[in-house]
């Protein structure tokens, strides 16, 4: 018996009758629907002085974000002092490959993962990258997913930045591991809003469960941590994007060539 | 019973006005009531939790472009209300419709099966559950999966090749063939 009948019977026995189930949820929508209405009608009155609630409201919210600034800043200039983790890395500077007109993507360095996915994989650790794959397009760009895999020995936050080589711009990332200040927004496909970052952020010190360990989906590797980034590329893009990871003694860049459904043009 | 995949979106693309929607949720009750169950292991949780996803899909409205998405749409709803409801404390209380130990009269392999299948199965993360009840027990297509699921296909696939792993350690895994076992 295959694991989907063994699944259907599993929850069918379980499952009760469901005879009136949709006539009665969609008729209690309906009627919780039509008491809020007369509830917005009974509340007309009342809306001046509401309005006047909210209204002070946004003061003291207004006041209180001035207040929280200033904590703010403070905060900031505490973590970015030399030394304090995250904010040291984020300080490092960028030493990306620069393209000339016409050169071809600089793909590599490659690694030899043996035995982790097919095996092809790119950086010279102690963070590697697998290919990326592309496969949801949105007015603003194309979405992929981008495996990274790091030693498992490797302890403190690890901060990713990458870049389209041929356009210049940043790759941005997007869902678990998207860190650091908004730099965007867009909608899913179900018409939802996704916050976009410039940085990723791996905290190896707590190694994600749903993806590990890695030999359920890399092939029996006890040495590496899986990862799964979403990442996003700009309308126009080249799909030639180089990374930047850095991490507590460490500084890697290798540059990979996205591929899947393809690039949205401009 | 019919599956979720029997059940035929309208193919227009047009905006959803109110004095339809309700008609076109109805046939979406159920498969989010079997969604839910299977996700909450109790019935009138998920009832609860399918009411909650109409009231969240009435007010919403305005946000559904496509009618065609209209049941990936509903059940991703449903299934952001089966994990609030999951970190509710009294949920977890009641959820416990997976007996640790099975009653005296589940004496028929099948039944041990069953129940050994539903536990693992609800110790499944959320994600994890949440596919493996969209794709093997509501029969959805994978891309459905990964649109209810918010996530690409390719994560999807991914995520169900993890999830049949811990499920069935000795399922062969198709890998390379693009689609997980059945």
């Amino acid at each position: 018996m295959s694991l989907r009948t063994d699944i259907q019977m599993a929850f069918d026995e379980l499952t009760p009758s469901t005879h009136g189930m949709a006539e009665r949820i969609v008729g209690s929508m309906l009627a919780n629907r039509s008491r809020s209405r007369a509830m917005f009608a009974w509340s007309n009155p009342l809306r001046g002085a509401t309005s006047m609630l909210a209204l002070i409201l946004v003061l003291v919210v207004a006041v209180g974000v001035l207040a929280g600034g200033r904590l703010y800043r403070d905060w900031s200039a505490f973590n970015n002092q030399p030394g304090n983790g995250l904010a040291a890395l984020e300080a490092r500077p960028m030493h990306l490959p620069v393209l000339v007109p016409g050169q071809d993507c600089p793909i590599g360095p490659k690694a030899d993962l043996q035995g982790a996915g097919n095996g092809e994989g790119f950086g010279d650790g102690p963070v590697f990258g697998m290919p990326i794959g592309l496969d949801t397009k949105s007015t603003w760009g194309t979405y992929g997913y981008q495996w990274l895999l790091t030693r498992r020995d490797l302890a403190g936050p690890v901060l990713v930045r990458a870049k389209d080589l041929v356009t210049g711009k940043a790759v941005v990332f997007v869902g678990t591991y998207a860190a650091g200040p908004v730099t965007g927004k867009d909608s899913d496909r179900n018409g939802f809003a996704v916050k976009q970052h410039h940085e990723a952020l791996l905290d190896t010190n707590h190694p994600p469960e749903d993806t590990n360990p890695p030999e359920v989906y890399f092939g029996g590797s006890d040495r590496l941590v899986a990862w799964q980034i979403t990442l996003g590329l700009q309308r126009g893009a080249s799909g030639c994007v180089a990374y930047q990871i850095d991490g507590p003694g460490f500084s890697e860049v290798f540059v990979v060539q996205a591929v899947g459904t393809g690039l949205t043009p401009n | 019973m019919q599956r979720v995949a029997d059940v035929k979106p309208s193919s227009a693309s047009q905006p959803v006005s109110e004095s339809t929607f309700a008609d076109l949720l109805k046939p979406l009750i159920e498969p989010g009531f079997r969604l839910a169950l299977a996700m909450l292991h109790d019935a009138q949780a998920a009832e609860d939790a399918v009411q909650e996803a109409s009231f969240t899909a009435w007010r919403k409205l305005g946000r559904m472009h496509d009618q065609g998405r209209l049941r990936p749409w509903f059940l991703g709803v449903v299934a952001n209300k089966c994990r609030n409801a999951r970190r509710k404390k009294w949920v977890v209380e009641v959820s416990v419709g997976v007996p640790e130990e099975l009653p005296a009269v589940s004496s028929e392999d099948r039944t041990l099966r069953s129940a050994d299948l539903r536990r693992a199965i609800s110790h499944l993360g959320h994600d994890d559950r949440l596919v493996v009840v969209l794709y093997f027990y509501l029969d959805m297509p994978v891309d459905e999966v990964a649109t209810v699921a918010g996530t690409s296909v390719g994560a999807t696939r991914a995520r169900l090749y993890r999830a049949i792993k811990k499920l069935r350690p000795d399922v062969a895994m198709r890998r390379h063939s693009g689609e997980p076992a059945h």
